[in-house]
């Protein structure tokens, strides 16, 4: 070995790495939870929110078998969420309101990209506040079935290796993306699948035109023996625009400030967003930034633990527990998000209280 | 949790530093290199049962973090003003002198990971070949000039 090779090694071995604030914890909890699920390996739900837009890209594993839908803008939604409704046995939805999608619809609807390769159909588009749902079909025009299982099961078949590009992902909470092919939706070719997107934004939408970016278009598989590589069959980028154009906007967004307890720590409960389709909740922890990124592992913990029996109250005294939507939160020394996205479209204005933490806020 | 999952654990935390390490030298602003190092090991986790002994686990992982880095670096470019990464750049708090780091981080993007990988991660060119995608020939000269590049800047320091 050169000589110089020894110098240099001594000094990297010599030099402490520069770690950011909390790294380790923030890692060390990553590390459990994924252990913890390692069956069926999710994204967690806590992170860490970072000096740069913190973004949380949920691929939903499990869902709602979908139904055929010749149907497009909010009348396809309306069927999406009966249809889901109906599959979810066990549950009571008698609260579901779609009846108010059709106000809540995008002008965008039918073809947005139509080439040799690729053509994408917008099935519909539902927004209210910092909340949408998108759906797009897609079609590989020249090959015969987009079905390939590489054996990855949540990244099987022929898809976009970047499908979360564009203005529209600019500015986020949670974005969650859900593939379905013609193996689970019998409305489907073989050479076509849906894309849904469920987006909570960090603030409310503009009135605005959004754009999508799909980034090639492949399939997954394994290096050599070294994680997953993206094989491309095309390397192009669709781009298109989606009109944020929904007739009325029944969200609401309920200003707070009151302090509440989490376990050991001490919270600002700032901001309670809520529209038919998810209630965003606002905190801040009163400790100093120092503070919480030196505890926050222990801040975590009593957050997410409190949050576990968060539920709404509806005017009829019906109760929107955890079975009733997907909870995912975020922190940092910044503030505290709790996100509570509804399995099905609720009238904003029937519900009339949230729990959080034990304590009980009017929300009309 | 079974014993070769907590053996799994135990090399994800054995190895996160220098995960850290080699995506902060592919991507410069802590942000990016912790998102980088957090979808390394959601990947890992995913494909576990892929990983064909734990003695190759070191390469495997890196290998992951090589292609996270590099999609987040292509993803940056595309999106992110130029002032947004100086000013990310210094998000580590600099207590100590970090002399051959310095040095490093003076390197060209391309001899970087090359440079991280034989120097702090021990790794052989063949193992640096294979993580980076790049041929022996190649991985030797970017060292080589790596070497050239850096046994002169320590001189300089060492010289003031």
């Amino acid at each position: 070995m050169d000589n110089i090779d020894d110098i240099i090694r001594a000094k990297a071995k010599s030099e402490s790495l520069l770690l950011p604030q909390g790294f380790e914890d923030r890692n060390d909890i990553l590390i459990t939870r994924l252990a913890a699920h390692s069956k069926t390996p999710k994204r967690i739900t806590l992170y860490y929110k970072s000096t740069a837009a913190a973004i949380l890209i949920v691929l939903l594993l499990a869902g709602v078998s979908a139904a055929a839908y010749t149907l497009s803008g909010g009348g396809f939604f309306k069927q999406f969420f009966a249809d889901k409704a109906n599959n979810d046995a066990g549950k009571n939805y008698s609260h579901m309101n779609t009846e108010q999608l059709d106000n809540m619809a995008s002008s965008t609807v039918g073809k947005v990209v139509n080439t040799d390769k690729i053509s994408i159909d917008v099935m519909g588009v539902i927004i209210s506040g910092n909340t949408a749902e998108i759906m797009l079909k897609v079609t590989a025009n020249q090959l015969d079935t987009v079905l390939y299982d590489t054996g990855i099961a949540p990244l099987k078949n022929y898809r976009f290796n970047d499908d979360t590009s564009g203005s529209l992902f600019s500015n986020f909470e949670i974005v969650s993306t859900r593939y379905y092919y013609s193996d689970e939706d019998k409305s489907l070719a073989p050479n076509q699948f849906k894309i849904l997107y469920t987006l909570i934004g960090t603030d409310n939408f503009k009135q605005d035109h959004y754009s999508i970016e799909l980034i090639k278009f492949g399939y997954f598989t394994f290096g050599n023996g070294t994680g997953t590589v993206f094989k491309s069959l095309y390397d192009d980028c669709w781009q298109f625009k989606i009109a944020f154009d929904s007739q009325t906007d029944s969200s609401k967004s309920i200003l707070i400030n009151n302090e509440i307890t989490a376990g050991r720590y001490s919270f600002i409960l700032s901001k309670v967003n809520i529209t038919p389709l998810a209630c965003t909740i606002s905190l801040k922890c009163n400790q100093t930034d120092e503070y919480i990124n030196k505890n926050f592992n222990n801040i975590c913990k009593d957050f997410e633990n409190g949050t576990k029996d968060c539920s709404l109250t509806l005017k009829d005294g019906t109760i929107l527990g955890s079975e009733q939507f997907e909870t995912n939160s975020s922190g940092g020394a910044e503030g505290f998000t709790l996100i509570l996205t509804f399995n099905v479209p609720v009238t904003v204005s029937d519900i009339s209280s949230m729990n959080i933490f034990g304590v009980n806020y009017a929300l009309d | 949790m079974t014993e070769q999952q907590e053996n799994f654990c135990s090399l994800l935390r054995e190895y996160r530093l220098g995960l850290f390490r080699l995506a902060k030298g592919i991507l410069e602003n802590d942000a990016d290199t912790e998102d980088a190092v957090s979808e390394t090991i959601y990947k890992a986790f995913a494909n576990f049962d892929k990983l064909r002994s734990f003695e190759s686990f070191k390469p495997w992982i890196m290998k992951i973090l090589v292609n996270e880095a590099y999609t987040i670096a292509k993803k940056r470019k595309k999106t992110e003003p130029l002032d947004y990464i100086e000013i990310a750049a210094n998000d580590s708090k600099a207590i100590e002198t970090h002399e051959l780091w310095d040095a490093v981080q003076a390197l060209s993007d391309e001899f970087r990971a090359v440079t991280i990988l034989f120097y702090y991660e021990d790794m052989s060119i063949k193992e640096i070949s294979k993580i980076l995608n790049l041929p022996k020939g190649t991985v030797n000269s970017r060292l080589n000039r790596s070497r050239e590049k850096l046994r002169l800047i320590l001189r300089v320091t060492e010289a003031k």
